[in-house]
């Protein structure tokens, strides 16, 4: 058991009143892939502090991990139902058609997710991906071009530049694609930024979508090596 | 006759009735001396309903701990970029506060983030168990003290 969560876990223990410390263990239980565990104590959360609609996000995307999509999108829209206003509410509700394959509805409430929410650096990215799905990559390239006005931190075009390589990706554009990924690998290592596998996650989901299988395994090896045996690795 | 035995009747019971009649009370024993201290009131409150277990938080500012829970809320509905402006107020209305270090920790990237995670560790080590262990759990995860328990 990891410090982390075995700390977490005993938060919870000594004040299993506080909201916050049931957040803060749920989601230290998708770090782990105990997502069935997560949604116990989510809804535990939910219990003490019932006005924290936020939570239904996070149930939406657990449910959306255990592919219980009837579930994510009842939880979408009790988010949206409690906070109508929040981009993140929006973004939830987006989950659902994309995985019915529906992008032109997802696309729609990312636009409305962007609009009410212009600091909320993922919506500009979740409709980008839905642009580039639908093969408008001018559009999905002029999201990624707004979201740098939402950047604070020296790490926050890590995520952008990824989300650009998805988007050559799609267009066909491979050589490109890999270059930024190189490219922003080397940025992260520079910057130590959270999260060390994600670029190379990307290059093992993209080489397995070209159909390039013995190299995709060697890209999620070199994943799984930056790593250090954290739990989420095991997405690999 | 009759009237006559039925006034004599009368009489007689109107006599009884004046004799029945209750005697002025005897003379009242005087009073015990009243106490020096006026007895206990005793009364029945209703049950307090049991407190609430939560996690503390230590700080000296009013202005503080209600910046730190405007950036909770503002994080868990993902508007981490005000949360953080939030995290650093606290910290300006009382630079001891651990878990406001804790919070721009957690939020910023990098060495800057883990010397702020270090700090909130340092302020937190005299604080009660489930503050100090929410310090020590978010400074763990930057340092990614991991063992692996999900087969990989």
């Amino acid at each position: 058991m990891d410090k982390y969560y075995a700390d977490l876990k005993r938060v919870a223990e000594l004040a299993p009143d506080d909201f916050h410390a049931y957040g803060s263990l749920g989601w230290s239980q998708t770090d782990r892939r105990d997502f069935t565990g997560a949604e116990a104590t989510l809804k535990g959360a939910l219990e003490l502090k019932p006005s924290a609609s936020c939570v239904h996000g996070w149930l939406t995307w657990i449910y959306t991990q255990l592919h219980r999509y009837d579930d994510a999108l009842a939880s979408a829209k009790r988010y949206a139902e409690g906070a109508p206003n929040e981009a993140g509410a929006h973004q939830a509700l987006a989950g659902a058609p994309l995985n019915l394959n529906q992008p032109k509805d997802a696309d729609a409430e990312l636009t409305k997710a962007v609009s009410l929410g212009p600091k909320s650096r993922s919506a500009y990215y979740d409709q980008a991906i839905v642009k580039a799905i639908t093969g408008d990559f001018a559009g999905a390239r002029d999201l990624l071009e707004r979201s740098k006005a939402t950047e604070v931190q020296s790490t926050d075009a890590l995520e952008r530049t990824t989300n650009a390589a998805w988007v050559l990706l799609a267009e066909g554009k491979q050589a490109e694609a890999f270059a930024l990924l190189d490219a922003t690998e080397k940025d992260a290592d520079e910057h130590r930024a959270p999260w060390p596998a994600m670029r190379a996650l990307a290059r093992a989901w993209t080489l397995w979508t070209l159909g390039k299988t013995a190299e995709s395994i060697k890209a999620a090896d070199a994943a799984l090596g930056r790593c250090d045996s954290r739990p989420e690795s095991s997405e690999l | 006759m009759k009237s006559v035995l039925g006034l004599v009747a009368v009489i007689a019971l109107a006599t009884v009735a004046c004799e029945s009649e209750p005697q002025a009370p005897p003379p009242v024993a005087p009073a015990p001396p009243a106490p020096a201290v006026a007895p206990p009131v005793v009364t029945v409150e209703p049950p307090k309903p049991p407190e609430k277990k939560l996690i503390t938080i230590a700080t000296r500012s009013p202005d503080a701990r209600a910046a730190l829970l405007m950036a909770w809320d503002l994080a868990d509905n993902g508007h981490n970029e005000e949360a953080i402006a939030q995290c650093k107020a606290a910290i300006a209305a009382d630079p001891d506060f651990a878990l406001g270090h804790t919070c721009v920790g957690s939020m910023t990237p990098g060495v800057a983030g883990q010397v702020e995670l270090d700090a909130g560790l340092r302020l937190a080590a005299q604080l009660p168990d489930a503050e100090r262990l929410y310090a020590e759990a978010s400074a763990a995860y930057r340092r990614q003290e991991w063992t692996s328990t999900t087969p990989i």
